[in-house]
């Protein structure tokens, strides 16, 4: 194995320029897979990535050090109006450092909906198959096999006992230990992330990685990009320490994450000529039910997410209301304690029963219903993104609905009491008093507590060019030696955790990117 | 809605309603103060002064808040024990979340806290009469009940930045994990290299 070739941009004392054939930019689902490939069929190769370097030696399994180095402003990256709380990663290996290792490949119907409406017509079950299968060897992605923790379990008692779909989790470990720290960094490196995986592959092939280098902008004249602008961040990837990389190469892949990517291209005024970039970004808004079993539940404890639900995901055809996939988070002291928004010996007494606390998730289903058009991601004043995303009376609608879900299933499975997480809501005793209490809650920001884990489209793929800036295989349909490799390509919301639908993607795209790359002459 | 009021001692299992009675009686401050008197913690962290030049977000006027709403909005939680070099710590830590935070948030939250200093806002938008150094535990918690409850998007958006970064602040430490429940993060064999151990 040759010595990797790192490069701590924030120790940097001079300019730098670097030469490639390719400048992946971002080292998350996206870039990751896309770096392997392209440099396996032989392209020399420069990562950059924002985030800092950080290994399993690392990761003191604290949330307050975690959401530091590892989630984009501190875990509480927030939407224009501050409603909904952002969860993204930051550091190489992007987000699959911190997401909770769920792997569902792309539901049918979501593939459908997108052959249907968007012009996607090789984007079937059969033919991404293949791709699934080869990224699920690549990661050891399986269904979890060891016992749910309590937490989990809530969603089989309860959908068992109303006779709702329920459903094992496939996820992306291997020899696992069952510790439950997928979100702040996994210490035993069981989980198979970008950060052990494909990275380290990509360097040890010859790839070179810049972190803490932020892409300020693509140089393109002529409909071709010249080079990347890069600033060097300080050591806590704080204020940027005036030094610059420069990258030249022949082709570009932005894999920065569907709020990076197109704020990267509206820095460099991307051409986009139907007004397209950075519209339609999806979140998968979640909303939250807190309920209080008898038993020891521990949520902190055990893989955080192994069963789920989707029973409300698809309750008519696509584009009808909004459905809804059930899911549970893990709750650890920090994050549990900010979400709940009370104050004083309520929110005291309630923290003290964690142990015993038990969290649903729905995660919204948004861009299929024609009143769900996403958010947009624009500029600040000082080039740093801002996502503004309004919520509409449909997605109220699917967030009223599952609060009673959520409710239901929390009763079924023994509750003693659920406190939906609604500042006009109170601690239920039961179902029947829940029902009638949630039908009644006003839906309104900073009322209904709202999360998002999953950001997505806003450079979207498409066969059309009046409604797409990508085609099919991911290439700027405005920028000849330019491809997008991230979560900003899907064109709806994927309705599922998108992690294995993104890895699918990049290797597919980049797969025929370096084919084409390495047919090309200059080689 | 839930009454931030109520007793605090009967909700806390037996062993943990023993300790905190020692620890109370122990303590330099008496847990029995008045909610229409000044705060129990206000004496003991009045101490607490950080330089301006340690700070990268909050200003004095913002700590002065903090200190103010940190024990209502923990009450029942932080100990009475908890003295000066803790608080100063949490401030500590809050500025360094801030900093991190997106700078449209921190221009918004930036007038946040100038409004809040303000006396005339203090006084209608949250009727905090007296400064918030001097402010009774009643009318913080009623000022804090008013913005999660108001009508206003923008004042339930205040709420909601303020629990955020005081909840976060003291449930990230390992001090506020015993109550929680918690017992912190285990030891693990860390491998090598990028293999699983």
């Amino acid at each position: 194995m040759r010595t990797r070739k790192v490069i701590d941009a924030s120790t940097l004392s001079d300019d730098v320029t670097l030469e490639a054939d390719v400048a992946v930019i971002g080292t998350g689902a996206g870039g990751g897979f896309a770096a392997e490939i392209l440099a396996s069929s032989g392209l020399k190769v420069v990562m950059l990535e924002e985030g800092g370097y950080f290994t399993n030696q690392d990761f003191s399994l604290r949330e307050s050090d975690a959401f530091r180095d590892l989630y984009q402003e501190n875990a509480a990256r927030k939407t224009k109006d501050s409603a909904i709380n952002i969860l993204q990663g930051k550091a190489v290996g992007g987000s699959t450092v911190v997401n909770w290792t769920t792997s569902f490949r792309t539901p049918a119907n979501t593939l459908a909906h997108w052959r249907a409406h968007w012009g996607m017509e090789e984007y079937t079950p059969s033919k991404l198959a293949p791709w699934f299968q080869e990224v699920e060897r690549r990661l050891d992605i399986a269904p979890w096999t060891g016992d749910p923790n309590e937490n989990n379990n809530v969603v089989r008692r309860g959908a068992e006992k109303l006779g709702w779909h329920w459903g094992v989790i496939r996820r992306n470990v291997r020899r696992c230990q069952n510790l439950g720290y997928c979100g702040m960094g996994c210490p035993v490196n069981a989980k198979r992330s970008m950060l052990v995986t494909t990275v380290p592959a990509a360097l040890d092939l010859g790839s070179v990685l810049v972190h803490r280098a932020r892409a300020e902008r693509l140089l393109h004249r002529g409909g071709k990009v010249g080079g990347l602008q890069a600033i060097a961040l300080d050591g806590e990837g704080r204020l940027p320490t005036g030094k610059r990389i420069s990258v030249n190469a022949r082709h570009f892949v932005l894999a920065s994450g569907a709020i990076g990517t197109p704020a990267l291209l509206l820095r460099s005024n991307a051409p986009d000529p139907e007004d397209l970039l950075g519209k339609r970004t999806f979140l998968h808004p979640v909303n939250v039910s807190v309920a209080l079993m008898p038993e020891l539940v521990e949520p902190f404890h055990g893989a955080p997410q192994s069963l789920y639900s989707d029973h409300f995901l698809w309750p008519g055809s696509a584009g009808g209301e909004i459905g809804y996939k059930l899911e549970v988070p893990p709750l650890f002291p920090q994050l549990s304690a900010a979400v709940m928004k009370i104050h004083g010996h309520g929110h005291a007494e309630l923290m003290a029963r964690l142990p015993h606390m038990n969290a649903c998730i729905a995660l919204m289903r948004d861009g299929f219903h024609p009143e769900s058009i996403g958010g947009t991601v624009s500029l600040h004043d000082d080039g740093s993104p801002i996502i503004d995303y309004p919520i509409s009376d449909a997605m109220w609608d699917g967030f009223k609905r599952a609060y009673l879900s959520m409710a239901e299933m929390q009763f079924a499975a023994g509750a003693e009491e659920v406190l939906p997480l609604h500042t006009e809501a109170r601690r239920y005793k039961t179902w029947a008093e829940a029902r009638t209490a949630i039908q009644q809650l006003p839906m309104e920001i900073f009322k209904a507590y709202l999360g998002s884990a999953h950001v997505m489209g806003g450079c979207p793929m498409g066969g059309d060019s009046r409604t797409s800036l990508l085609d099919t295989l991911g290439s700027y349909r405005h920028l000849e030696n330019l491809s997008v490799m991230d979560g900003s390509v899907f064109p709806t919301s994927v309705g599922a955790n998108p992690q294995l639908s993104i890895y699918c993607v990049a290797m597919r795209n980049a797969t025929a990117l370096a084919r084409r790359l390495n047919s090309s002459s200059g080689i | 809605m839930i009454d931030h009021r109520k007793p605090f001692f009967p909700c806390l299992p037996d062993l943990d309603r023993r300790r905190f009675l020692k620890l109370g009686a122990a303590a330099p401050v008496a847990l029995s103060a008045s909610s229409l008197t000044a705060l129990p913690f206000a004496d003991a962290w009045a101490s607490v002064d950080i330089p301006p030049s340690e700070l990268r977000f909050l200003e004095p006027s913002d700590v002065a808040i903090l200190k103010a709403l940190f024990p209502v909005v923990l009450a029942g939680a932080i100990p009475a024990t908890f003295g000066p070099e803790d608080m100063e710590g949490m401030i500590r830590r809050i500025d360094g979340s801030l900093d991190r935070l997106a700078p449209f948030i921190k221009s918004e939250l930036r007038l946040l806290f100038n409004l809040m200093d303000m006396a005339p806002v203090r006084a209608l938008l949250a009727r905090v009469w007296s400064p918030w150094e001097t402010a009774t535990e009643y009318d913080l918690n009623a000022f804090l009940d008013r913005w999660r409850e108001s009508s206003i998007p923008q004042l339930r958006s205040a709420y909601a930045a303020l629990h955020e970064m005081i909840m976060s602040a003291w449930y990230g430490e390992p001090a506020s994990w015993e109550r929680a429940g918690y017992a912190g993060p285990p030891e693990v064999d860390r491998p090598e290299g990028e293999d699983p151990a």
